[in-house]
């Protein structure tokens, strides 16, 4: 797991795709969204796509944790902070039942926090679209990481 | 009798606000929805959330976002009665931002705040608008436990056939 200071603004992860299927899209309805397209099976809940992107976010971060090379020293992973919350999300179009939908992150912004130095707040800019090219969700997320160094400036430290 | 039984864009005004809940969020939930979308140790398991930040199982945010998405939706459906009529809101909805301030915990009885910030009025040749809400989420101590201003699409009268 990545601290703070290993995170470059403007990097971008592909996160994978996730297949919307009938009867998850049912599933999910029957209990978070009784929409009538979204209880027929039709359409998925704007909030199961947003569902989706945690859901590969967090399977992108457990690859990479596993892939991470043998550390040169003990430094244990770092802890993953709470999310104060998102900004400017959106969903300029409804995912259909069959579709595949793929989702990628970019690191948008850093900010150190005075209030509490051992952490810092990472704002990524999240999207993801279906197979006919079409952007289905757009946010920006935040999300507290833990800091190396929480004495330096951020950004550069560690090594 | 009135005839009208739907609230369009002309019929909303800045200030005005409504309140609907309680939900009771279930431990049996949070933990399912956490299974299938945000497997963090502390959404999951009493014991490893011990050992996170807030030190006890907690609710993903996106499945406080879930639940307030269902809470808005069944208000807006049993809204029949004359003296609440049922908004003409459209599927677009935009979240300009979202606060969890506080994390919420099995049992937790929700309410949510809705109040009307601004009125987006309609484009050249649209026939519809928008309005700016704030959604206050509080439990059942009355504590805030999340903050969201939304821009739902709302049809116009004038463009009701």
């Amino acid at each position: 797991m990545s601290y703070f200071e290993d995170m470059p603004i403007g990097e971008k992860m592909d996160l994978g795709e996730r297949l919307f299927t009938k009867e998850e899209i049912m599933e999910f309805a029957r209990k978070y969204d009784p929409a009538p397209e979204c209880l027929k099976g039709l359409e998925a809940s704007r909030w199961q796509v947003v569902g989706g992107w945690m859901n590969r976010m967090m399977e992108a971060r457990a690859e990479n944790l596993a892939l991470r090379p043998p550390a040169e020293n003990d430094e244990r992973p770092a802890i993953l902070g709470p999310s104060p919350g998102f900004l400017e999300m959106r969903w300029p179009n409804p995912v259909r039942a069959g579709d595949r939908v793929r989702y990628r992150t970019t690191i948008a912004e850093k900010i150190l926090l005075k209030s509490r130095p051992q952490w810092g707040l990472v704002r990524n800019r999240n999207e993801a679209f279906n197979e006919r090219g079409e952007c289905v969700l757009s946010f920006l997320g935040q999300a507290l990481f833990e800091r190396r160094n929480p004495g330096d400036g951020g950004g550069g430290g560690g090594g | 009798m009135t005839k009208t039984a739907t609230r369009f864009w002309e019929d909303f005004t800045t200030g005005e606000s409504d309140e609907i809940g309680p939900y009771e969020i279930t431990r049996e939930d949070i933990v399912f929805f956490a299974s299938r979308y945000d497997p963090q140790p502390f959404h999951l398991d009493e014991e490893a959330a011990k050992s996170s930040m807030i030190g006890r199982l907690c609710a993903s945010g996106w499945h406080v976002m879930a639940i307030l998405w269902k809470m808005t939706r069944e208000a807006e459906e049993n809204a029949a009665s004359p003296a609440s009529r049922r908004p003409a809101f459209t599927d677009r909805a935009e979240i300009e931002e979202c606060r969890w301030r506080r994390p919420v915990f099995p049992g937790d009885r929700l309410t949510v705040k809705r109040t009307v910030v601004k009125r987006h009025p309609p484009r050249e040749g649209e026939n519809v608008g928008a309005c700016l809400f704030l959604w206050e989420v509080f439990d059942q101590h009355g504590e805030k436990k999340t903050e969201i201003r939304i821009s739902r699409e709302i049809s116009l009268r004038a463009g009701a056939s």
